[in-house]
């Protein structure tokens, strides 16, 4: 087409091609396209609806998120401080041992104490251990007198320092539990050398392993695990279990089971202390059991 | 006809050209802003959640809330006058209502000033949702980059947001200076009042700052201030939001400047205390955009009550030594209360203007305690040796040889010898000589130790002359450490939080008050006794002249030199530190007189500073151990003094040359320990 192009000779050759058609449409279009824009800000409104689109997938950058992260990370150091607390407090509450308390309660952290648990948790211990610990005639006179309102703990690299205070937060009287100790006299609680026959407490509430946890599986999972409050006393305990024991006695709520294990020709029973209703639970799955055993035979 | 076709050939070139660059700079702005926009930052929605940040709250024992840290809140545009809305509009962006993000023609007269005129800047082409994505988003660097992305940031924040949304953004996050951000925040600090309330007259000085706050800063620049706002009127006229009688009358006006202005600063001795504590334990972030509820131990009547006897005291100090207002430098003071019984700070007062000087001298600053240390010394003479307060010793020139060095020869203050002096005698007129004796029988460690048991912290210097406080202590320390004789020997931790609280209201820390017994009761009682007599009868009887009656304990300190003076002392319920001196080593004296001790202008501070604090309080004297009893012995043998029968009213009674003396049970008077 450009090969036929030719220069025009006369100035209304000229004129007629400027006001050509083609001419006027492209000034047309052009005066549309800038009047519309100075009237409607069509420009900037497509830029804007761009870049819209694509605000989700761009960064985080600038002075007014900066200082939102700012707000972000002191969210999330006292969102972890405040988890810490609930976990101290959940074992606070869940601990069926001081020694499970004084584990579960780690170094900085700190939660109260229900007066009734310590209570329970104290008398478990062994008579010797409890008056070390605290002796029981202060013990009466702190809970009895009015003075200690609630009893806080604080865990410690050796263990967990529990505080009584009174309405003004002040600590009337402290105790120190050493974590390694009251494993020991947990441990020293939980083995006996001998087999549950020995022990007169389990007389008539023995039973075979296979009967014991066949009753027990049984009964819902959360039933078990007030049951079996601390397995790895047993798991971590070698040889083949061969009996299971029930107390004859409840203690601040809890009743002591034993497991008896046989390992090389010799007879180990090892004591875990289960939730005291949970245990009536199980007596009832055992006896139901036996009755229905008597009935087959 | 050559002409016209050259013309209309020139016009052809032209035409061509420019439609090829017009394409060429389109398809080249499109592919820069395809680009820039991946590196663009993410605008928030909606755009006023991000300006806030919950604000730390710290409270005073007493109740009263003493500050607010980093709190953002945005006010809605109906809490903003009407006036402040305008005149923003008038002076930074009249078009705001009409434009999508740019004011074109002003763009393109800025655009073609920067370039045909090198060195001149262009101002106020940015519209309000220009200098929006910029406050939020972009450095202050000024590069065509940056402003070519805060231009398609605003692009985005006028597609996405109502005018009223960014309005709103704009003021509610926009610097005025002084600390002020957002309008609120401005309106409270310049005008001491809500942004609701503004008048015409301040609101249009408050519109004229954000140009250059530093430069405007009403409180520096009142008539710079001022001039800038005659600008902000003149457009509101130009802009039809006021009339020509409004504009003549507003002119006319001077807005009044709010007095009690707090700029970025705390204000307050102990705030900065406490918000340091609470920096290194939770940090920064959680201080100062955590939200968090602190409850301070401080006493606002106690911080009040010491600030102004701090203040009227440096002032008596002033006239003492002949200091005209304006001399330079000035004495400056510290003062320290603590409750014995829990080691809860209620009073820290670090210096005597704030604003002057944030230097806290109350925890910061170590200065020799001078005799302030004697206590220490005596309680350890007690223990080790089983004295008391009848023993009598020497009052005379003394050397103490010393190993290593020069021969030890402490002198009176008043460089005068008595003779044989009780004990309890010896403190209450601070004898040195006296203290050199008990030192050199004690040894230096035993008042160490005494001290460090009671809660100084500083290093003290193995030296027998560590008993007449030549190692340094802060008055934080002194407090602290008389404490523990008020408490009867039991040392409490000296503490700032009582409790801090995240933004729901969940404890994350409270404070236990464990009290250790550190020191034996009896003997404690001994020296309290001891440093009675000091404010009833012996270097701090300015307190009894001052009218204070309760029953307290205390000992002035004063240096070799005159350069500190101080004044610790206790009631039952409430321990407090006093010092005086200048910053740099100088002399406090009066004119040609002696110099200015502890028992002058520091126990006067601490008089009015007690009187005050404890004027609601039930009278109470410190209690006597089980284990105490008392005795009359005689001023000159310290031997035991019987009563004598008074044959005029009946009544028995002691000489008059005689002291009572509180004993252990073992303990008896004329004893050889």
């Amino acid at each position: 087409m450009t090969g036929n192009w030719y220069e025009p000779t006369k100035f209304s050759e000229w004129l007629r091609r400027i006001v050509s058609f083609a001419n006027i449409l492209m000034l047309f279009i052009a005066s549309i396209l800038l009047i519309s824009e100075l009237r409607v800000n069509w420009c900037e409104l497509m830029i804007g609806r761009y870049l819209a689109s694509l605000n989700d997938y761009r960064p985080e950058t600038g002075a007014i998120w900066q200082a939102g992260e700012q707000s972000s990370r002191a969210n999330t150091f006292l969102k972890n401080i405040i988890q810490e607390r609930q976990n101290a407090a959940r074992y606070a509450k869940e601990a069926t041992s001081f020694a499970e308390l004084a584990s579960g309660v780690l170094p900085g952290q700190w939660s109260n104490i229900d007066k009734a648990h310590f209570k329970r948790l104290y008398l478990a211990l062994p008579s010797q251990a409890a008056s070390e610990l605290i002796p029981q005639a202060e013990l009466i006179w702190l809970f009895s007198g009015g003075s200690v309102t609630r009893l806080f703990c604080e865990g410690k690299p050796y263990g967990l320092e529990i505080f009584f205070l009174n309405a003004e937060n002040r600590a009337l009287r402290q105790i120190t539990l050493n974590k390694a100790k009251m494993e020991k006299i947990e441990k020293n609680d939980d083995i006996f050398k001998g087999s549950l026959e020995q022990i007169p407490e389990f007389q008539g509430r023995i039973y075979p392993a296979e009967q014991f946890f066949k009753a027990l599986l049984e009964l819902p999972q959360d039933i078990i695990s007030d049951l079996i409050t601390t397995p790895h006393k047993l798991i971590e305990q070698g040889g083949i279990l061969t009996k299971a024991g029930i107390w004859n006695e409840a203690t601040s709520g809890y009743i002591k089971l034993g497991f008896e294990f046989k390992d090389s020709g010799k007879n180990t029973v090892i004591f875990i202390r289960a939730r005291e209703w949970a245990v009536w639970r199980l007596s009832s799955n055992l006896t139901n059991g036996q009755n229905q055993q008597s009935k087959g035979d | 006809m050559r002409f016209l076709i050259f013309f209309i050939r020139f016009s052809r070139f032209i035409f061509y050209t420019a439609l090829g660059l017009g394409a060429l700079s389109l398809i080249l702005l499109s592919i820069i802003i395809f680009s820039a926009a991946k590196d663009l930052p993410k605008v928030p929605e909606p755009l006023s959640k991000i300006i806030e940040t919950p604000k730390t709250e710290i409270y005073a024992s007493t109740g009263e809330r003493l500050i607010t840290i980093g709190g953002k809140e945005p006010v809605p545009l109906s809490r903003v006058s009407p006036d402040f809305i305008n005149a923003v509009l008038a002076v930074e962006d009249h078009m705001f209502w009409e434009h999508r993000g740019i004011n074109k023609l002003r763009t393109l007269k800025a655009l073609y000033v920067t370039l045909t005129r090198k060195g001149k800047r262009v101002e106020g082409a940015s519209t309000i949702t220009q200098q929006l994505a910029k406050n939020l988003f972009f450095s202050f660097e000024r590069t065509y980059l940056r402003k070519f992305k805060e231009l398609l940031v605003a692009f985005q924040i006028e597609y996405s947001c109502t005018k009223e949304e960014i309005l709103h953004a704009y003021i509610n996050q926009i610097s005025f200076g002084a600390g002020a951000q957002g309008v609120e925040k401005a309106a409270q600090v310049f005008f001491g009042k809500s942004a609701v309330d503004l008048t015409l007259g301040e609101s249009t000085l408050l519109a004229g700052l954000p140009k250059s706050p530093t430069n405007y800063n009403p409180y520096r620049h009142y008539d710079k201030a001022i001039k800038r706002r005659e600008v902000v009127i003149a457009r509101m006229k130009e802009a039809g939001y006021i009339t020509e009688d409004e504009e003549e009358a507003v002119l006319k006006t001077r807005p009044a400047l709010y007095s009690e202005h707090a700029d970025g600063r705390t204000g307050s001795y102990f705030l900065d205390a406490l918000i340091g504590q609470l920096i290194e334990q939770y940090g920064v972030d959680v201080v100062f955009h955590g939200g968090i509820k602190v409850t301070a131990t401080v006493d606002s009547n106690l911080q009040y009550a010491g600030e102004q006897a701090l203040k009227n005291g440096l002032t008596n100090l002033d006239n003492l030594m002949g200091l005209k207002p304006d001399s330079e430098p000035r004495p400056q003071g510290a003062l320290l209360a603590i409750d014995p019984a829990s080691g809860a700070v209620k009073a820290m007062i670090g210096g005597r203007d704030y604003y002057n000087s944030e230097y806290n001298r109350a925890i910061n600053s170590r200065r020799q305690p001078g005799s302030g240390f004697k206590p220490f010394l005596y309680y350890a003479a007690f223990e080790k040796l089983n004295f008391n307060g009848a023993t009598v010793l020497v009052d005379s020139p003394i050397s103490i040889p010393v190993i290593g060095s020069t021969t030890w020869q402490p002198r009176n203050f008043e460089k005068s010898y008595r003779g044989r002096v009780l004990l309890k005698q010896a403190l209450t007129d601070s004898v040195n000589t006296i203290a050199a004796r008990l030192v050199e029988k004690t040894g230096p460690k035993a008042v160490i130790d005494t001290a460090k048991l009671c809660g100084i912290k500083s290093t003290l210097e193995d030296v027998y002359s560590v008993a007449l406080g030549t190692s340094v202590v802060t008055p934080f320390e002194m407090a602290s450490a008389y404490s523990t004789f008020a408490s009867g020997g039991v040392r409490h931790e000296p503490f700032m939080i009582w409790r801090v609280e995240d933004a729901f209201g969940r404890v994350i820390y409270e404070h236990l008050l464990r009290g250790r017994k550190v020191l034996d009761p009896e003997i404690t009682y001994q020296v309290v006794d001891m440093m009675k007599s000091v404010i009833d009868r012996g270097s701090g009887r300015t307190i009894r002249e001052m009218g204070f009656t309760r029953p307290a304990a205390g000992k002035t300190g004063t240096t070799d030199s005159y350069n500190d003076a101080w004044f610790t002392g206790f009631t039952p319920t409430l321990c407090a530190a006093v010092w005086t001196g200048f910053d740099r080593k100088r002399t406090l004296k009066v004119a040609n007189q002696p110099g200015i001790t502890g028992g002058k202008v520091p126990a006067t501070i601490w008089a009015e500073f007690m009187n005050e604090a404890t004027k609601n309080e039930p009278l109470r004297d410190f209690s006597i151990p089980d284990g105490i009893h008392f005795e009359n012995a005689d001023l000159l043998s310290g031997c035991k003094v019987n009563k004598v029968l008074d044959q005029n009213n009946n009544r028995t009674s002691v000489s008059n040359k005689s002291i009572t003396i509180p004993l252990k049970k073992d303990q008896n008077l004329c004893e050889t320990p």
